[in-house]
């Protein structure tokens, strides 16, 4: 059995007075793509700083790649591509150096030309080797963002943790950005924070939800997006007053949120039970004022969930 | 074993300064060679100023001239150490650069370690290359006597000696201005370790640069006037090389023990420090 590729029980993390993190637990299985989600001040970069050793947490525990993080385990770390919120590199370095420079500070790294050769395939794998001679301050905010990416990957890391990567990027550089995490985690396990959903639901396979220092949701993107029993979509045309009165009379409806179109309403009816879930359809289709057009579980978004979730939580 | 693994048994090893001298080659990037020619050219500068105003005077200036210059020589070489390293550590904490350097295979106490060893090679340049070079100058002083010339014929200077020397300041001979230069350098790294331990404790800049400029400040007037209360430590050194610019006898083994086991001490407390820091 592999062990965890991150897994944090009950950790704590408090700055004077503001507990940062107040008992995060979750587990990031190998080979997975993790997204790490919450509003600013969640606790995600926290989170990631104690991973990487760079803060120290109150009490709790977590482990990377089944090494107990307050070990300070330097081989285990040299396992870890990470790249922080707003890369800062040395200005007057080229984009070549700076990759070089962090690939010397791995164990067994090659050297000469071996070293130049690792070093330019990395640079040509973020697409930057038509500029590997241009220094850190001509570069643009996207470009220093790859920059980041390519320095995590100089260890050939088994986990990359990378924090908001997409921050600050255009529509274009967010797309080889995504492209880039997709193919990375074809040999590692990525674990990732954004505040981007779309992004997420785009190449993640697992999602962990964090609000106010602990965890909201935690589990694959499909559990988090499949929806209850008791949440129906549902098209009408015609006259709609009877049948919203009859249904509303019902015990077990508990809200009907309506979207008026043109010719039709969609409304999406929340039951308060789903064993009674069965009767929903033939009370609509026993009324002769309005026909049903579609009826269907309701689809849910990751931005559905994520504001149900952290905005209930928030107290939203 | 394979190569993978008998890398990760080799930083094992290491112990707690794995990564040092890949740190320390960053670092000595960042002090070779701009900031270690700005030094050379202040001191230059400072010798320059002192050497000059003394042209019109006849005999015998040669003591007050070395003082003088040493004096200041000294105080501009503490407040560039101050001010060249007041960013070393807190700076990068501010930057992040700490943070991205300390996120990868390397122990923390390296980072500072690394960056000491960086800057006391830098200084050891500094002091070095300016105290050397000046030397021959102040070697042809205390032979013809203190060079008397107009700034209009500063040409002619080389050529025209004046004054004698009747009972001169003696110029220490090569070993003791060698073994001065020695001390001045220990005082100077551990002013840089001072520094280290400011930049890992503190939040502000200008906080470090401040307890910098008042530890050189104390230093260096402690020296002056305290005297032989003095002799075991850092200032005991300022003492020392003052007293040997005016010809006297003077220990510098007792300053210079005394200030290098301060430096290890301080360098100690910074790295156990900034081991314990949150570099958020």
């Amino acid at each position: 059995m592999t062990v965890p590729a991150i897994e944090i029980r009950q950790l704590k993390k408090r700055y004077r007075k503001v507990e940062a993190l107040c008992g995060l637990d979750l587990t990031v299985d190998q080979g997975s793509v993790c997204g790490f989600l919450g509003p600013n001040g969640a606790g995600k970069t926290t989170t990631m700083k104690i991973l990487m050793g760079l803060i120290r947490s109150s009490s709790g525990w977590a482990a990377v790649l089944g090494n107990d993080v307050s070990d300070d385990d330097l081989p285990a770390r040299a396992r870890i591509g990470y790249l922080p919120q707003d890369p800062v590199f040395p200005p007057s370095q080229t984009v070549r150096g700076v990759v070089a420079s962090v690939a010397r500070l791995y164990p067994g790294h090659p050297r000469g030309s071996e070293l130049r050769r690792r070093v330019d395939g990395l640079i040509d794998r973020v697409g930057m080797i038509d500029i590997a001679r241009r220094r850190v301050r001509g570069l643009s905010g996207g470009e220093r963002q790859r920059l980041g990416v390519a320095q995590a990957l100089v260890g050939e890391p088994d986990l990359v943790i990378l924090d908001e990567p997409s921050a600050g990027l255009d529509p274009m550089g967010r797309r080889d950005m995504l492209s880039l995490i997709e193919e990375i985690s074809s040999r590692a396990t990525v674990f990732y924070s954004t505040h981007i959903l779309d992004d997420v639901e785009r190449i993640s396979d697992t999602v962990v939800m964090i609000s106010r220092g602990r965890a909201v949701a935690h589990g694959s993107l499909d559990d988090i997006l499949t929806v209850s029993e008791a949440d129906y979509t549902v098209r009408l045309r015609g006259d709609t007053a009877g049948i919203h009165d009859r249904l509303i009379a019902e015990p077990w409806v508990g809200e009907i949120d309506i979207r008026r179109r043109t010719e039709t309403e969609d409304w999406r009816i929340r039951l308060t039970d789903d064993s009674v879930a069965d009767r929903l359809a033939p009370l609509l289709a026993s009324d002769d004022d309005c026909d049903v057009i579609e009826f269907h579980l309701s689809d849910r978004r990751l931005e559905d969930a994520y504001l149900e979730l952290v905005g209930a939580d928030d107290g939203d | 074993m394979t190569t993978e693994a008998a890398a990760l048994d080799r930083i094992e090893r290491r112990g707690p300064l794995r990564g040092f001298s890949g740190l320390f080659g960053v670092e000595l990037r960042v002090w070779f060679p701009w900031r270690v020619l700005f030094m050379i050219v202040a001191g230059f500068g400072v010798f320059a100023l002192i050497y000059v105003p003394w042209r019109g005077f006849e005999v015998n200036q040669l003591g007050p001239l070395m003082i003088w210059f040493l004096v200041f020589w000294i105080a501009i070489l503490l407040m560039s150490t101050v001010s060249l390293t007041e960013g070393a550590v807190l700076g990068e904490i501010e930057r992040g650069t700490a943070s991205w350097l300390v996120a990868m295979p390397i122990a923390r106490p390296a980072f500072i370690v690394g960056k000491f060893v960086a800057v006391g090679l830098g200084l050891a340049v500094v002091v070095f290359a300016t105290g050397l070079a000046v030397y021959p100058v102040l070697a042809d002083a205390a032979q013809r006597g203190i060079i008397d010339f107009s700034a209009w014929e500063v040409f002619e200077v080389a050529s025209q000696p004046i004054g004698g020397w009747g009972a001169y300041t003696r110029l220490p001979d090569m070993g003791a201005y060698v073994a001065m230069l020695l001390s001045l350098w220990a005082l100077l790294v551990f002013l840089a370790a001072l520094m280290m331990l400011f930049g890992s404790a503190l939040r502000s800049r200008t906080a470090v640069f401040g307890l910098g400029l008042g530890a050189a400040g104390i230093i260096l007037a402690s020296g002056i006037l305290a005297g032989s209360a003095t002799a075991a430590t850092p200032a005991g050194i300022a003492r020392a090389i003052i007293d040997i610019a005016q010809g006297k006898e003077a220990a510098l083994m007792t300053p210079v023990i005394g200030t290098l086991f301060a430096t290890g001490v301080v360098l100690v407390l910074a790295v156990w420090v900034f081991d314990r820091r949150d570099l958020t």
